[in-house]
């Protein structure tokens, strides 16, 4: 019974009595418990025990501890032996002094021991002080570093296993199997306790990327709508400068502020995919972001953003001109309307006087003849009157700065009601000095004014003449002492107005002169401009379009490894950032064009707003498809396993697949596992049999060991990986301890499961107990009741 | 149109639960196992449970909602939304088609 006790948790009580009945019964308890676990015991009987048939006893005790200590499913002793013994080979594998062939011969120099402590526990022993030499010495110190650290007995004797031929193989079996359970113990519980880590760890990561996207998202959408309001609002300014500083903060908007927020979006993409990728292969639900934060709703927002946006520049541009042209309207407005008003001054009054009626014939005749002059002058001016009193209804209602347009016009409308057709106008002087020409051509300007300095010399020549013939009427008044006046009764324009008229064109015309060749300079500037921004636009709007061809090809046409993709599409976006000079040097440019008022450029089809989306759209791309590429990484990774793995497994598989068919039954089967470390439970190897021969047949095929041994070494996890770990480490209880969690996990995670775990209820619940069942599986978020 | 749904207890149910406000998804029955108090009663996979023995499950995580049905001793009451949708689910209608005869103490699934 102790031997049993030593071995197994679940014994019957027995029997406390020294009569023999007593200790019969205590024997059949054992036997039964022994039977009851598949143990066929031949012809052994309680009595035989309680009689002390030594070789009987000695015979059970060994099956006892077989079947306890090595635990297979069957008495065939050699698959536990063949599984140990592989189980050894692998492990001293790296050491070149030892050669483990059998479980006699091989054990005899005591350095295969001391390799297997090694192997697990460097730090209990130098394995480089040792040599063969001692075999007693090793044998010793590995039992010694054993009883006193692994809680092993010391159950050989080292110089009767030096000094016998050939030791006795199940003594040194079971020993063996002692180091065995040890370590493979120790591993399983480092691994289940790894793997535990590891998935809250995920978690964790999860968690926070979760998170992350959330306040990106949030973020985001309240940049948006703070922006779109402001790019909505289409009240004009009143001024030029409030326009111009208004284009200022697009151009500001375009270059500075908007940038990183496309960046932002297609971070926000990127990050929600990998999210996406990660909690797909690690079993975990997907992500669903909160109300508002989709992906659709911040694309919609971004749509809208754009539209906002793409209305706007359009509309600032329009005013920007509109103000331009209604400037340049109100000035001409001013010029003429004073030089109008000048002309109109006193006439008015003149036209009101009724001296006609107390006039002689001869004062009559004059009179008309002024008059005549004056019709003929204002018939002249007509023209121009009502090209004025256009511009003021145009200027009449734009509420623009500084124009009292309102009253002048209404005068002027007066002054013509007055006096249309019945002046003549006899200075036409002053029409050529007033007159506007309206030429929108610049050259058409240039001509006009060449023209009109070719008139110069003729209308002089008229002046002078002009001036004679009132010097001659002086004359004339002086030599016949005349009392009249020498103002002029046939026309209203005196010999003053044409002097200080005439002194004015001599002021204008070179003041002309050089405005028009400022203009000059300014239109071949802005030719200049014009064609500097077409020659770059031209350049780069293909550049673009290649470069994204290439990155569409990179994707389709690439039949090599996935890092080769990585690194070639991680070579154009070296080569995009590079790139990037060019498209500020370009915006520079464009800024220049803008505040120099030019709005078209028939040298290139591209404007700058056609390359600002060619290029935001060129850097999503290449993020996008980066993105991408490591989505596919992260896929093939999860699932994959090395090289090496799969010829460890190979290996494996082929040494217990005995008849050679590719099919290992279940007894081999077991033996591999054991041999691979994984000496299970008889609950937990019924579950994995039933995952890899799901159909019974009670064969194991290669593919279904792959992918049971891909799954088991591989990163992804399951809710029951985790829940068959976290039954490691409790010793195979439904529920775990606190203290159990301390002790084998780091600190952060044993709190975290300690806060998290709900009580256990369930049948055999002690105080403080914690179920990791429904804890493991609510991280999945599923959970079967 | 919601559904009442009583299994009697006491546990297990037979179903898979998934979901919960946690994972910013709705509580749903994603599996039914054969043969179970859930099969019997005519739950599918897909079906939204929208009360707990009474108790609505609108801002429930999915560990409150596992603690609830848990709890439930003699019999689990569960309100539950199905959105008919015939390629997903598997299941046979509640009410017995016309033109099968009502055996007493038989249900009509129960005749396969």
């Amino acid at each position: 019974m102790l031997i049993l006790e030593f071995h197994s948790l679940e014994l019957p009580k027995p029997d406390r009595g020294k009569m023999r009945f007593h200790k019969i019964a205590n024997v059949n308890k054992a036997l039964d418990y022994i039977a009851s676990k598949g143990v066929k015991l031949v012809s052994i009987g309680a009595e035989e025990i309680v009689d002390g048939n030594v070789k009987m006893t000695l015979g059970m005790i060994w099956t006892i501890i077989l079947r306890f200590a090595i635990q297979d499913i069957s008495v065939e002793e050699t698959s536990a032996k063949e599984g140990l013994l592989l189980w050894c080979q692998r492990k001293t594998a790296p050491y070149r002094n030892v050669n483990i062939q059998n479980f006699h011969l091989s054990w005899k120099d005591g350095l295969g021991l001391c390799a297997l402590i090694h192997r697990h526990r460097p730090d209990l022993i130098d394995y480089s002080k040792l040599n063969k030499d001692d075999p007693i010495g090793n044998i010793n110190l590995a039992m010694e570093i054993a009883e006193k650290h692994l809680d092993i007995p010391k159950m050989l004797d080292a110089e009767d296993v030096v000094n016998t031929a050939r030791p006795d193989e199940r003594t040194i079996m079971t020993y063996v199997s002692c180091y065995y359970h040890a370590f493979a113990g120790a591993q399983k519980a480092e691994t289940a306790a790894n793997r535990i880590c590891k998935v809250l760890a995920v978690n964790q990561e999860n968690e926070r990327l979760m998170e992350e996207y959330e306040r990106l998202a949030s973020e985001l959408l309240e940049w948006i709508r703070r922006t779109i309001p402001w790019l909505e609002n289409r009240t004009p300014e009143k001024t030029m400068q409030a326009m111009q500083k208004k284009l200022e903060d697009f151009r500001d908007y375009r270059r500075k502020h908007k940038p990183p927020k496309v960046q932002e979006k297609c971070q926000l993409e990127i990050n929600f995919n990998t999210l996406q990728t990660k909690l797909r292969i690690s079993n975990r639900p997907a992500f669903m972001p909160s109300e508002g934060k989709m992906v659709s709703d911040i694309a919609g927002a971004w749509q809208r953003l754009e539209q906002a946006e793409k209305g706007y520049e359009e509309w600032l541009l329009n005013e920007i001109r509109r103000l331009e042209r209604l400037e340049h309207l109100a000035e001409k407005f001013r010029q003429k309307a004073s030089t109008h008003e000048q002309w109109a001054y006193g006439k008015e009054q003149i036209l009101l006087q009724k001296d006609y009626e107390s006039a002689s014939l001869t004062e009559v005749r004059a009179m008309l003849r002024k008059h005549e002059a004056f019709e003929s002058d204002l018939a002249a001016h007509q023209d121009r009157v009502e090209q004025i009193a256009a511009i003021a209804q145009e200027l009449k209602y734009v509420p623009f700065k500084g124009l009292q347009c309102s009253t002048l016009t209404s005068s002027l409308i007066h002054t013509i009601q007055l006096s249309v057709q019945y002046f003549q106008y006899s200075a036409l002087f002053s029409l050529r000095l007033c007159s506007s020409v309206r030429l929108t051509a610049y050259g058409d300007l240039i001509s006009a004014h060449d023209q009109f300095k070719a008139t110069l010399p003729e209308a002089d020549g008229e002046r002078q003449a002009i001036l004679s013939i009132q010097n001659e009427v002086e004359k004339v008044i002086q030599s016949y002492s005349m009392r009249i006046s020498a103002s002029n009764p046939y026309s209203t324009v005196t010999v003053e107005e044409i002097r200080t008229k005439w002194e004015k064109v001599k002021q204008l015309v070179p003041q002309r002169d050089q405005s028009l060749q400022e203009e000059l300079a300014r239109q071949h500037a802005n030719e200049r401009l014009r064609r500097q921004f077409a020659a770059q636009a031209n350049v780069i709007g293909p550049w673009i379009q290649t470069k994204m061809e290439e990155i569409a090809r990179s994707s389709i046409e690439m039949t090599g490894p996935l890092e080769d993709q990585m690194n070639q599409l991680k070579q154009y976006e070296q080569n995009i950032i590079n790139y990037k000079h060019n498209i500020d040097k370009l915006e520079g440019d464009h800024q220049l064009i803008q505040e120099a008022l030019v709005f078209d450029n028939k040298h290139t089809n591209y404007t700058m707003e056609h390359i600002r989306v060619g290029w935001e759209l060129l850097l999503t791309t290449i993020a996008r498809t980066i993105n991408e590429v490591e989505t596919q990484i992260l896929t093939r990774d999860a699932k994959g396993i090395t090289q090496e793995q799969m010829n460890d497994f190979r290996a494996s598989f082929n040494h217990f697949d005995r008849r050679k068919n590719g099919l290992m039954d279940h007894d081999d089967f077991r033996a591999c596992l054991i041999s691979m470390g994984y000496d299970l439970g008889e609950a937990e190897f019924a579950r994995i049999m039933s995952l890899v021969d799901p159909n019974g047949q009670g064969t194991v095929t290669f593919q279904s060991f792959i992918d049971f041994m891909t799954r088991e070494t591989a990163d992804t996890d399951t809710a029951e990986q985790v829940i068959a770990s976290f039954r490691i480490l409790a010793s195979d209880k439904p529920y775990i301890l606190a203290d159990e969690l301390r002790r084998e996990l780091p600190p952060e995670q044993a709190q975290y499961c300690i806060k998290r775990m709900p009580q256990y209820t369930g049948p055999g619940s002690v105080p403080g107990a914690l179920d990791y069942t429904s804890f493991s599986s609510a991280l999945y978020g599923e959970s079967d009741l | 149109m919601p559904q009442n749904v009583i299994l009697p207890g006491p546990a297990p149910w037979g179903f898979r639960l998934s979901g919960g406000i946690d994972f910013n998804q709705p509580l749903i029955i994603t599996r039914i196992t054969p043969g179970s108090k859930a099969s019997t009663a005519n739950l599918c996979p897909g079906d939204v449970i929208v009360a707990i023995n009474g108790l609505s499950t609108e801002n429930m995580t999915h560990n409150d909602a596992q603690e609830r049905i848990k709890a439930a001793a003699h019999q689990l009451s569960l309100r539950i939304e199905r959105y008919v949708n015939i390629s997903l689910h598997t299941c046979k209608p509640t009410s017995p088609t016309p033109h099968q005869a009502i055996v007493p103490g038989t249900h009509p699934q129960e005749q396969d």
